[in-house]
């Protein structure tokens, strides 16, 4: 045979390409070994940061809480150790006085902790804290981290500036509402709170709005995070303005649902016009939802014809939290309705009503003439007898 | 001559087939492998957020885990007690006994104090009768559907949708171990975006860790070869496949053995086919269908940070019997959705990840194993030389390779699941060794599959023993949520070492 194909390009082809991928293989391997010595080193310096400081900055924000002693209780001791590090210090000049600032790559591991603590914690202790970040001076490379290519780092050194109310900052941090990632934009946000609060309440609380790529939970978290003293109000207007302007649907039943962060008092006319205006499902989902007077009422009451079971679902949980005797019977009518789920919660509904008792249903159980509302019936009277009717779901955005 | 040349150009022009084959598939492997290494590293660090203390806001979806159970007497309640302690702020446990023969029932009636609760059983989707529903009289969010046995997981999770309370659901398998702050994660992508229909989890194998009362105590690599394997075929599939089709919205699969999905959703297009021997990615498929068709919004997504943690099989028998009947299961699933190929209206699934199904990565096994008869015949008959053969087999070696090792080296960039140097050594070795054996071993069991699929053979479930050496006896644990009622207190059970369970 004359065609053996040694030097046949696709030979050549498969030979060097073969080649090249293992040489590749190689490469990456001997990149993996470089990555774990480089995160021992940083494993390694992590728990040093986090056993200098860790144990200290607890003392110093927890223990040293004036808090009256339990009967029995002695107060707190100083060990050793918490004499030989800046404890000392602190207790003895009322505030940290390190002989340098923190080294430069050890900020991101005492900022985790650092921030970790701050979350953790309320009052006094937030305070401790700051005093301490400002003696180990890390502003400046916080600032640094600010503008770093490692989110994680962009995001303690955002978190950070809002822990610390750095109005320096605010400028900087108020760029990053924009970002385009949502992570980074959502805690600019939530730090811009911190820093300045009039002042963010004023140009940037519509980004609720705007932003929809933002999590509504963590969004929920920063609203109630607030002071709802503050922010209702603002809050409301900010929702019936977007209502007039008529936003997408799903983003307009976002916003209704965050009102239950605020005062009931503050959103409820404004829930009672959206119910009786808005036509959209999840928008009059999220209003019913809300409804926790007996303004609309006759409007709830409407709605349990809609050819809707989402709406028709929640208008008799509504009935059921507003428990007016007179409802009773609409409830009974709904036993019968085709979907489970309605069926289900209207059930759950009369079992609450003040005029419904064990008894009464257990009669409507055997007499209704209708079999799936009698089996119903049945069913949410032995959850109940199994003190397990708990499922009222206390989640805003479930069914 | 003639005849030499006819010879010679059939021999060029198969070469270059098998070339050009090789490098489409693995091409589109590697390709999914950039994206992954571009896109896990970014999502990672922003998971800090996630570290800091969280309130609940209200704002998280209720969520059901529907247990599907047959013959689960060993494992069923270390699971059930693992699954009690996960940490969510609203969840009930379903769990469906699929006419077991042992002992899981009365296991769970005596570990739960179960109570026949007279439930108005709505079978929206259909499945085998409902026997009875229990409720635990200790554990308000805990009840079990009993039922005759359907024959497959499909039937058995069809009606624990159907039971379901809440409009999430995720179908669970018996053994299945998830890391506490799982449904927090999951649940994410739901409150992002309002269409998501589906959320796929990252699936990693259990052998070589050990597990006390159902939760993960110690992480390692297990001394397995044959589990080995599979630890980096996982890794394979979720941190580079997975992550790369989520990344081009065209998302293929959603694990059976952990995804979270919305109940209406699943509902609509008619639950889990029963005649298929891949449920899940069926109904991943048929909801690619059924919305891109249709032109309804949905979104199917995928996050790499919540664990679930499953047994791989140890032993040839087993793996052979689950790798045979996956790829039946890809062919019934790609058959029963063939409308979706090339479709203008199914968008990346129809023009991206369906058609490598099919095409690349579907009829692997036939091109891997004609082509490695075609060389071994022309090396044998001189048609082509030794250096020719060898060039070939360097390439697939070389490609195989480098693909694990990408996988291995994703996994350092973004988890480190295996903290020791040592781990990370037998990962490597077991990149290099499987290429010799492991993996023309698994496409000749491929094509088994696919010949069973063409002959429509009779297929089972069939029940396999397995190994759960990562269990540890169970210790007293106290429970997380408080009892309603403790007149009645639960008797303990004890793990088994060894089970028969359904391989999924």
């Amino acid at each position: 045979m004359e065609f053996v194909i040694a030097s046949n390009i696709s030979i050549t082809l498969a030979w060097w390409t073969g080649t090249i991928f293992t040489l590749v293989s190689i490469l990456c391997i001997g990149y993996m070994f470089g990555l774990r010595k480089w995160s021992e080193i940083v494993k390694n310096r992590r728990e040093a940061v986090t056993k200098k400081w860790e144990e200290t900055l607890y003392e110093v924000t927890v223990i040293q809480e004036s808090k009256p002693l339990k009967k029995g209780q002695k107060p707190y001791q100083l060990t050793s150790k918490d004499k030989q590090d800046v404890l000392l210090t602190y207790i003895e000049k009322g505030r940290f006085d390190p002989v340098e600032p923190l080294p430069n790559q050890d900020l991101p591991h005492f900022l985790f902790v650092w921030n970790y603590l701050h979350e953790s914690l309320r009052g006094n202790s937030k305070e401790r804290l700051n005093l301490l970040a400002n003696d180990l001076k890390i502003d400046h490379n916080t600032y640094k981290m600010l503008k770093s290519r490692s989110l994680k780092n962009q995001i303690l050194a955002i978190n950070t500036f809002g822990n610390l109310r750095e109005q320096k900052a605010y400028e900087k941090i108020e760029k990053l509402i924009y970002h385009r990632d949502p992570i980074i934009s959502l805690w600019a946000w939530r730090a811009l709170f911190r820093i300045n609060f009039e002042e963010t309440l004023k140009n940037h609380f519509s980004m609720i709005v705007e932003r929809k790529d933002w999590s509504p939970t963590f969004v929920a978290k920063i609203l109630l995070e607030l002071d709802k003293d503050l922010f209702s109000v603002p809050l409301v207007r900010l929702v019936e303005e977007s209502y007039e302007k008529q936003i997408g649907e799903r983003q307009m039943a976002r916003l209704v649902s965050y009102l239950t962060i605020t005062h009931i008092s503050s959103f409820s006319p404004l829930i009672n016009k959206i119910l009786n205006e808005s036509t959209q499902t999840e928008v009059v989902i999220a209003c019913l939802r809300l409804v926790k007077s007996d303004e609309s009422l006759e409007r709830v009451r409407e709605l349990i014809k809609s050819e809707r079971w989402e709406i028709r679902l929640q208008v008799v949980q509504t009935l059921g939290r507003l428990g007016h005797d007179q409802d009773v019977e609409l409830l009974i009518q709904s036993l019968n309705d085709l979907d489970w789920w309605v069926r289900y919660r209207t059930a759950g509904a009369l079992m609450i009503m003040p005029s419904m008792t064990e008894e009464k249903i257990a009669d409507l159980a055997e007499t209704l003439p209708n079999e799936f509302a009698r089996d119903i019936l049945r069913q949410v009277l032995a959850e109940n007898r199994l003190l397990c009717l708990n499922q009222t779901s206390s989640s805003i955005l479930s069914k | 001559m003639l005849e030499s040349n006819i010879v010679f150009h059939f021999v060029q022009v198969t070469q270059w087939f098998f070339l050009g084959y090789f490098i489409a598939l693995n091409g589109i492997y590697l390709i999914l492998t950039i994206i992954s290494l571009n896109v896990l590293p970014r999502f990672i660090q922003k998971q800090i957020i996630h570290t800091f203390p969280n309130s609940e806001t209200g704002f998280e979806p209720p969520i059901s885990l529907i247990v599907t159970a047959y013959n689960e007497e060993a494992v069923i309640v270390p699971t059930i007690r693992a699954l009690l302690q996960l940490d969510y702020h609203e969840f009930e446990i379903l769990i469906v006994n699929d006419g077991s023969k042992d002992r899981t029932l009365e296991v769970l009636t005596n570990e739960f104090d179960l109570e026949v609760l007279p439930v108005a059983f709505r079978q929206r989707i259909n499945h085998k009768p409902v026997k009875a529903v229990y409720q635990s009289k200790i554990y308000a969010n805990l009840r079990v559907i009993d039922k005759e046995n359907g024959g497959s997981k499909a039937d058995a999770s069809n009606a624990g949708i159907n039971g379901a309370r809440y409009g999430l659901f995720m179908p669970l398998d018996a053994d299945t171990i998830l890391e506490r702050n799982c449904l927090n994660l999951m649940v994410q992508p739901y409150l992002l975006n309002p269409d998501t229909v589906g959320v796929g989890g990252n699936v990693r194998i259990l052998n070589g860790c050990q597990v006390q009362d159902g939760n993960l105590t110690k992480i390692g690599l297990p001394k397995n070869l044959l589990a080995l394997f599979q630890v980096l075929e996982y890794t394979r599939a979720f941190l580079s496949g997975r992550v790369g089709w989520n990344y081009l919205n065209s998302l293929p699969l959603i694990s059976g053995a952990f995804g979270l999905f919305k109940k209406e959703a699943v509902i609509e297009v008619g639950g889990y086919s029963h005649k298929s021997l891949g449920e899940d990615m069926d109904l991943v498929l048929r909801i690619h269908r059924h919305f891109r068709l249709n032109r309804k919004p949905y979104r199917l997504d995928f996050v790499v940070d919540p664990v679930c943690w499953t047994e791989a099989p140890e032993t040839f028998g087993v793996l052979k019997k689950q790798r045979v009947r996956w790829q039946r299961g890809l062919f019934d699933c790609l058959w029963e959705n063939r409308k979706l190929l090339f479709h203008p209206r199914s968008g990346g699934v129809g023009w991206g990840s369906f058609p490598f199904l099919l095409f690349l990565e579907g009829i692997s096994p036939i091109i891997e194993v004609a082509g490695h008869l075609f060389f071994i015949i022309c090396y044998y008959f001189g048609l082509i030389n030794g250096e020719g053969a060898l060039s070939f087999l360097f390439l697939s070696f070389g490609t195989g390779f480098l693909l694990s090792i990408t996988s291995i080296l994703l996994e350092e960039i973004t988890f480190q699941t295996y903290p020791r140097k040592k781990d990370l050594m037998i990962l490597i070795v077991g990149a290099l060794i499987e290429n010799f054996g492991y993996r023309q071993m698994m496409s000749v069991w491929r094509l088994e599959g696919i010949i069973k699929w063409l002959l429509r053979t009779e297929s089972s479930w069939g029940t396999m023993t397995r190994n759960a050496s990562w269990s540890t006896p169970a210790a007293p644990a106290k429970p997380a949520i408080p009892p309603v009622l403790t007149e009645n207190p639960p008797s303990k059970g004890k793990a088994k070492q060894k089970k028969t369970v359904k391989v999924s």
